[in-house]
């Protein structure tokens, strides 16, 4: 009669001390099973939630940092110096992030309203007549006017676009622009099918566009330089941006109607703009002698320091997390990757509390578990020391005998764990329905913090319903192998330590009981 | 077939040390019954568990056909050497009496035939307690039955020396007497070598040896 024999009869045939085995991990298995199961619920929720907001990250300032550290400097000249060096965005910096495999587009953005030469922008029919042509006069008598610019020139750094990817911006004819095109400062241009229909124009053709307007104040620094751009068309594209209800006032204005973005290289913008910043760096040079800013050369513009938005696409929501504490180290003094992390964490702070409670239910209650079981081994293997005695008077191996105990203990264990499970299951949802209920009323989940969401285009918008919905309690595959192996090895370490207590003395000393 | 060379025990007592046994030597021949007498406490069971590798020596060896026990493997030599039979019987009580045969004869390494179950039936038998007896479970049966059944386990791993410490200590005469006669048995029929451990001159006179342990040596009387 092997030791898997063994112990079989010794369960059935000790059936009073078998049952309140069985009836003991019943109990600890339906507790671990309802923690495990809100813990489970809680993480799972998060994880759909997030499953389903697009895996985006932006480059941005933290001026919340910055403000805190400014408001700790004392004297107003320590405060005037910081803000003199108010932290900037730079493409180069921005460069050290995204060498990363998790990162599937990147979209660095130069965006800049110009006016049309040579071609009509499309107009809305609510368009504010007043929007051009307001004219003033500066104090020097110098007549000025102002008129609103028509065209938005967008240019990223990179030959691929996040709202090409995600079929917001579809190109209909030709091509988007090349690397190449890119790094060269190449005057191509993608534009938007409406605009091109509407003045005749097609691939091959030319557009210009006026970075500043004739009689405008900054010709006071530009002089007569040249601030018009002459693109060739290489594409067609169709905008399918369609403005929110908030954003509905811009269809007011031309420069913010989709149907006048045109698509160009960044370097082809940077190039001019720096030209024209620089001009104008040289005029307040030369005009605030005494000014220390600008009599330091380290705040001229540069063509880096023209791109305002610099956004991530991912290649899985679940690697958000991931890639944020890959560059955490990458980041440069006051900036930080957004992923829109603080909506989401208010959002989901009763699941963490719930799964934070959960988490040390099952804590308490394994530990529990190892002290009663290994109590309960310990008095019963206090009973069968006698037999341990004579398994090893006739020859049977320590081995065999561990593993006969552990057996009888296993199978006890797994019949109380399955009956956990079936009833756990049962229980588990509605207990983790009720302790959601309780933390919704107990928890504050106001979004107080007035976060202006710069790049909040990319981002998906999720409220706490979405979450919630998510949230269902129920017993997974995962959870029954956790349970199964955590109740094995409970097992195994309460069965190990008493039997080296006894077995460590030899057959005579534990059959007189001289130990 | 078993030899002991200079055995000596000796364990603390109250801060004490008392040697119970001093180089101690002497050799049991194959085939004969043995009974080690002597007084209470004199170490005549302390003797049996040393010879038995159910506890160690302080110092000496314990040779089992020439062979050091220690280097045959205490559990070794347990498994495959010997059986032991103790005055409290030592059955395991959740198995039936058969099954307590068969625990022993799956756990040696000797041959053991391959109807097993009707083997330890015969066996059994042979020491009286029938079939419908021997699917009870051991501690329904009468002391007398549980020490046949204890010596049948023994014997049941096909081994040729057998141990016994106090066997019939907790039997009355009738069932000493037809205890006794099994040993006698098991030397005469089966040709193994039985050593007893006992207080009782009925069992001493029957043994082919009579040897006695006192003043921690063990002489032939």
């Amino acid at each position: 009669m092997n030791f898997l024999k063994r112990a079989i009869k010794n369960i059935m045939r000790l059936k009073t001390k078998s049952i309140l085995l069985i009836v003991t991990f019943f109990m600890i298995g339906n507790l671990v099973i309802i923690g495990l199961g809100v813990s489970y619920a809680s993480e799972n929720a998060k994880t759909l939630t997030r499953q389903k907001m697009k895996p985006v990250v932006t480059y941005e300032v933290d001026y919340e940092a910055f403000s805190a550290w400014v408001d700790t400097l004392e004297t107003d000249e320590e405060k005037n110096d910081a803000y003199n060096n108010y932290p900037q965005l730079k493409k180069a910096d921005f460069n050290q992030l995204i060498n990363s495999d998790y990162v599937e587009l990147v979209n660095a953005l130069v965006t800049y309203q110009a006016y049309a030469s040579g071609f009509t922008p499309i107009i809305n029919e609510n368009t504010d007549n007043n929007n051009g042509g307001v004219a003033y006069a500066e104090a020097d008598g110098s007549d000025y006017s102002y008129t609103q610019p028509d065209v938005n020139l967008i240019g990223n750094a990179y030959d691929n676009m996040i709202e090409i990817n995600e079929g917001t911006y579809v190109i209909d004819e030709g091509r988007f622009y090349t690397q190449d095109e890119i790094d060269s400062g190449a005057k191509v241009a993608v534009i938007e099918e409406r605009l091109a229909t509407a003045n005749n124009l097609n691939i091959g053709d030319s557009i210009t566009v006026k970075l500043i307007q004739d009689n405008s104040y900054e010709s006071e620094y530009i002089g007569d330089m040249d601030t018009t751009l002459e693109y060739e068309i290489i594409g067609i594209y169709t905008n399918n941006k369609v403005l929110s209800e908030d954003d509905a006032w811009m269809s007011s204005y031309p420069a913010y109607t989709p149907e006048n973005s045109i698509l160009v290289p960044a370097t082809s913008l940077t190039s001019k703009l720096n030209e024209i910043n620089l001009a104008a760096w040289n005029y307040y040079k030369e005009m605030y002698p005494d000014e220390e800013y600008y009599q330091n050369d380290d705040h001229m513009p540069t063509e880096d320091s023209f791109y305002t938005t610099f956004v991530i696409l991912l290649n899985d929501p679940l690697n958000v997390d991931k890639f944020i504490e890959e560059n955490a180290d990458n980041l440069i003094a006051f900036t930080k990757l957004n992923a829109n992390d603080d909506l989401f964490q208010t959002f989901s702070k009763p699941l963490d509390t719930m799964s934070l409670f959960a988490n040390i239910i099952v804590w308490i209650v394994v530990i529990n578990a190892i002290v009663i079981i290994s109590l309960v081994t310990a008095l019963t293997m206090k009973t069968r020391e006698h037999e341990i005695g004579i398994l090893l008077s006739i020859g049977v191996s320590k081995l065999k005998i561990v593993a006969q105990l552990f057996i009888e203990l296993v199978v006890v264990a797994i019949i109380g764990f399955t009956l956990a499970v079936v009833s756990g299951s049962l229980v588990a949802k509605s207990i983790g329905q009720a302790v959601l209920n309780y933390q919704l009323t107990n928890t504050d989940t106001t979004d107080d913090n007035n976060y202006y969401y710069y790049n909040d285009d990319y981002f998906t918008e999720i409220t706490q319903d979405d979450m919630l919905s998510e949230y269902e309690v129920s017993i997974n595959p995962i959870i029954i192998a956790e349970i199964y192996i955590l109740g094995i090895g409970v097992v195994l370490v309460s069965i190990l330590i008493p039997s080296y207590m006894i077995m460590r003395f030899n057959p005579k000393r534990i059959l007189t009981n001289t130990y | 077939m078993l030899k002991l060379e200079n055995i000596s025990y000796s364990y603390i007592d109250g801060g004490n040390k008392r040697t119970i046994l001093e180089n101690i030597n002497y050799e049991f021949e194959k085939g004969k019954f043995y009974t080690i007498l002597g007084p209470s406490g004199s170490g005549k069971t302390t003797l049996l568990s040393i010879i038995a590798g159910l506890d160690r020596p302080e110092s000496g060896k314990v040779y089992y056909d020439g062979e050091d026990i220690e280097k045959i493997g205490l559990t070794n030599y347990r498994k495959n050497k010997i059986g032991i039979v103790f005055q409290q019987f030592n059955l395991l009580t959740y198995l039936t009496a058969i099954e307590n045969i068969e625990l022993a004869m799956t756990e040696t390494d000797n041959e053991i035939p391959k109807n097993m179950r009707e083997v330890a039936y015969a066996l059994l038998e042979k020491f009286g307690i029938v079939k419908s007896k021997a699917d009870r479970m051991v501690n329904k049966l009468s002391g007398g039955e549980q020490q046949r059944v204890a010596i049948a386990r023994a014997i049941a791993s096909n081994v040729d020396l057998i141990f016994a410490d106090e066997p019939t200590g907790n039997l009355d005469t009738d069932t000493e007497k037809e205890i006794i006669k099994i040993f006698k048995n098991l030397t005469a029929e089966y040709g193994k070598t039985v050593i007893v451990v006992t207080h009782s001159t009925v069992v001493s006179d029957l043994s082919d040896y009579r040897t006695y342990l006192n003043n921690r040596t063990l002489k032939d009387i």
